[in-house]
C-alpha cells in the first residue's frame, strides 16, 4: 500500500517541474556568464573559501604567536612610522606583507585564518536561521488559523528588536563562543525567513499540485517538505545569501564590541578591535582586516544581486 | 481610518508588552542573574542578601508581575554600578544623545538617498546611473565600524580636520558619527528609491502626465516621486531601528555618550538594571516609531484608509 502510494505521489511531480528546475538552473548558469558582476563575486568568494580551508598551508606564521622584536611591521613598500625621536625611518618587507600588530603577529596569517570563523558563522548562521525559519513559516502558512496568529505574533515580537540590539543582548546573558555566536544570530533573523515562506506557501498551497497530493492522501509532513517546500525555495535562497554577508558583518561588529567567538581566535571583528587603539600610529592594523571583510561582503552581495535577476524574474525586470 | 489606528495602537501596546516579556525572559531565566552579576567571587550569603533585595527569591510569575508594574511606573532597580540612581534614570539621561545622532544619521541617509536614487533612476543606464549602483553596492558591502576607523585615520588622524571621539552638541563632532552610521542604510535606500521611482516611471499615469505636455521635474516630482515615496517611508521606520542598533557600535567607535555605550559598558560590567533598561528603551522606541510610521501611512496612502 505504502509502495502504491509513493509510486502515485512520484506522478504528481509533473516532468514539466523537473524540466523548469533544470532550465532554471542552466538560465542562472547562462546568466552568471553574462553578468561580470556575479562572476567577479563568485572569483573573489572561491578565493577566499580556498584560503580559509587552506589556511595552515598557506600561512606563513602561527596566527597567535608573535614576535616582540618585530611588533608594529609596518606592511611591504610603506614607510615605517618612528616610534623614537629621531630613529632611522624603517620600510616593511616580504617577510611580513601586511605588516605586524602590537604583540608582532603577522596581519596576513590572522587574515587567513579569520576568513574561516567568519565564513563558519555566516553560512552556519543562515542556514540554522533559514531552516527554523523556513520551518515555522511552512507550518504557519499551510496550517493557518491559530497557529499561524502565534507563530506570527511570536515573529512581530522579535521584530520589535533592532537586529543587533537582540544578539547583544542575548549574548550579554548566554556568553560569547564560536556556538553561541551563531546561535544568536540565527535567533535574531529566523523571522524574515518564517514570512517569506509562509507567503509562497499561502499560494502555492491552492495550486493543482498540492491538491492533487492532498486528494491522493500524501501525509501532510511528505507533502509539506516533499512538494510544498522545494517549490517555495527560490525567495529564501535569495535573502539567504544576502544573509550570509549581513551574518558576516554582525559576527564582526560583535568581536568588535568584545562580545563575539572570544580573543583566542584570530577574527576579523577582533582584529578591527585592536586595530582601533592604534589608529594614530599603525594605520595597517585595522585597514587590512576591515579590507578583508568588505571584499567577502561584496563578493557575496555580488552573488546574491545575480541569484535574484536569475532566479527571480519579477525582481529582475523591477530593478 | 479612526478603527485603522486604534488597531495600530491595540497591536503596538501588544508588541511592547511582548518586549517588556522577552527583557524579562532573556535576563532571569538563562541562569541565575545574580550569580552572572556578582561573578564567581560572591560568597552564599552575598548572593542571598542581593536575590531578597532584588525580590528574585520570590516566585517567577510574581517576579514577572513586580518587573510588569515597575516598568508600568517607570520605577526601574538602583544601577549597580552607579549606585544611587535608578537605570532607567541613568538610560534616560543619555537618551537624547543618542536620538539625536540617529535623527541626523537618518537626514543624512534619506537627503543622499532620495536625490541619488532618483538621479540614476530618471537617467537609467547611464554612466551616473552605474556609478551610483555601483557606490551603493560598495556602500552595503563596507561594515560601518571600519568605515568609522578609517574615517578617524583620513579627517582626524591625517588631515587633523575633525575631532577623532568625544560627544558635544557641535557639527564637528557630530560630522564623523553622522556618516558612519547612515553609509549602510544609505545604500540601500539609495537602491530602494532607484527601484520604486523605475517602476513608478513605467506606468500609465506618468505616461498620461508627460502626453499633457507636464514639465519633465513637474511629472518626476509631482507625481513619480509621491508615489514611489510610499514603500520608502516604511523602510525609513524600520531603518531607524537599524540606526538605533547600529548606534550602539558608533557611539563605542567615537566614545559618544549615548545609550549605545552605555549598555556596552553595562554589559562588560554586568549591570543587569542598565542592560534591561536599555535594551527596553530602544525596542520601545523602535515599536513607537513603526506605529507613527504606519499612522503616516494612512495619510500618505488614501487605499490604506479605505482597506
Amino acid at each position: 500500500m505504502a509502495g502504491e502510494r509513493a509510486s502515485v505521489t512520484s506522478l504528481v511531480t509533473p516532468f514539466a517541474d523537473v524540466r523548469a528546475r533544470r532550465s532554471a538552473t542552466q538560465r542562472a548558469l547562462r546568466l552568471l556568464w553574462r553578468n561580470r558582476l556575479g562572476l567577479l563575486g563568485v572569483s573573489i568568494l572561491s578565493i577566499v573559501v580556498l584560503a580559509a580551508a587552506l589556511s595552515p598551508f598557506i600561512t606563513p606564521y602561527d596566527p597567535m604567536t608573535g614576535d616582540i622584536t618585530k611588533r608594529l611591521t609596518c606592511p611591504v613598500l610603506t614607510r615605517c612610522p618612528s616610534f623614537m625621536p629621531g630613529a632611522t625611518p624603517v620600510r616593511g618587507t616580504l617577510d611580513h606583507p601586511l605588516g605586524t600588530d602590537q604583540l608582532g603577529r603577522d596581519i596576513f596569517s590572522r587574515i587567513v585564518y579569520g576568513a574561516r570563523v567568519s565564513l563558519i558563522v555566516g553560512l552556519a548562521a543562515v542556514l540554522l536561521g533559514a531552516g527554523f525559519g523556513s520551518t515555522l513559516g511552512l507550518i504557519s502558512g499551510y496550517y493557518g488559523g491559530r497557529i499561524d496568529a502565534v507563530i506570527m505574533r511570536i515573529g512581530d515580537l522579535f521584530l520589535a528588536f533592532p537586529y543587533l540590539l537582540l544578539a547583544i543582548a542575548i549574548v550579554a546573558v548566554l556568553g560569547g563562543g564560536l556556538l553561541n555566536v551563531i546561535i544568536v544570530l540565527a535567533i535574531a533573523t529566523w523571522v524574515p525567513y518564517a514570512r517569506i515562506m509562509r507567503g509562497s506557501v499561502l499560494s502555492a498551497k491552492e495550486q493543482e499540485y498540492v491538491i492533487a497530493a492532498r486528494a491522493i492522501g500524501v501525509r501532510d509532513l511528505a507533502l509539506l517538505f516533499k512538494h510544498v517546500a522545494p517549490n517555495c525555495l527560490t525567495p529564501i535562497i535569495v535573502f539567504g545569501t544576502f544573509n550570509v554577508a549581513a551574518a558576516i558583518i554582525a559576527e564582526a561588529g560583535l568581536s568588535f564590541l568584545g562580545l563575539g567567538v572570544g580573543a583566542t581566535r584570530p577574527t576579523w571583528g577582533n582584529m578591527l578591535a585592536d586595530g582601533r587603539a592604534y589608529v594614530a600610529t599603525a594605520w595597517w592594523l585595522a585597514t587590512f582586516p576591515g579590507l578583508a571583510i568588505m571584499l567577502t561582503v561584496l563578493s557575496i552581495n555580488m552573488i546574491g544581486d545575480w541569484l535574484r535577476d536569475a532566479l527571480d524574474p519579477h525582481l529582475r525586470n523591477v530593478e | 481610518m479612526g478603527q485603522y489606528i486604534l488597531r495600530r495602537i491595540i497591536h503596538a501596546f501588544f508588541v511592547v508588552l511582548g518586549v517588556v516579556t522577552a527583557v524579562f525572559v532573556i535576563t532571569n531565566l538563562t541562569g541565575d542573574p545574580v550569580q552572572l552579576m556578582l561573578g564567581e567571587a560572591a560568597t552564599a550569603q552575598d548572593i542571598e542578601r542581593v536575590r531578597r533585595e532584588l525580590g528574585l527569591d520570590r516566585p517567577l510569575y510574581v517576579q514577572y508581575l513586580n518587573f510588569l508594574s515597575s516598568v508600568a511606573r517607570g520605577d526601574f532597580p538602583e544601577s549597580l554600578r552607579y549606585r544611587g540612581h535608578s537605570a532607567l534614570e541613568i538610560v534616560l539621561d543619555r537618551y537624547p544623545r543618542t536620538i539625536v545622532l540617529a535623527i541626523a544619521a537618518l537626514c543624512v541617509s534619506v537627503t543622499l538617498a532620495v536625490t541619488f536614487g532618483t538621479i540614476s533612476a530618471v537617467k537609467r543606464y547611464s554612466a551616473i546611473d552605474n556609478l551610483v549602483m555601483l557606490l551603493a553596492l560598495f556602500g552595503q558591502s563596507i561594515p560601518n565600524f571600519w568605515l568609522g576607523i578609517m574615517l578617524i585615520l583620513i579627517f582626524a588622524v591625517n588631515l587633523g580636520w575633525l575631532p577623532s571621539q568625544g560627544y558635544e552638541l557641535s557639527p564637528a563632532y557630530l560630522i564623523l558619527p553622522t556618516i558612519t552610521l547612515a553609509s549602510p542604510g544609505l545604500a540601500r535606500l539609495t537602491r530602494l528609491t532607484r527601484s520604486g521611482m523605475l517602476e513608478v516611471l513605467n506606468s500609465d499615469y506618468i505616461r498620461t502626465a508627460r502626453a499633457k505636455g507636464l514639465r519633465e521635474s513637474a511629472v518626476i516630482f509631482r507625481h513619480a516621486f509621491k508615489n514611489a515615496a510610499i514603500p520608502l517611508v516604511t523602510v525609513i521606520g524600520l531603518d531607524f531601528g537599524v540606526l538605533l542598533g547600529g548606534a550602539i557600535i558608533t557611539e563605542q567607535i567615537f566614545q559618544w555618550d549615548g545609550v549605545g555605550q552605555l549598555l556596552v559598558t553595562a554589559i562588560y560590567s554586568r549591570d543587569f538594571p542598565v542592560i534591561q533598561a536599555s535594551v527596553l528603551i530602544i525596542a520601545v522606541s523602535f515599536v513607537l516609531i513603526n506605529l507613527i510610521v504606519d499612522i503616516m501611512y494612512t495619510w500618505l496612502d488614501p487605499r490604506v484608509r479605505l482597506t
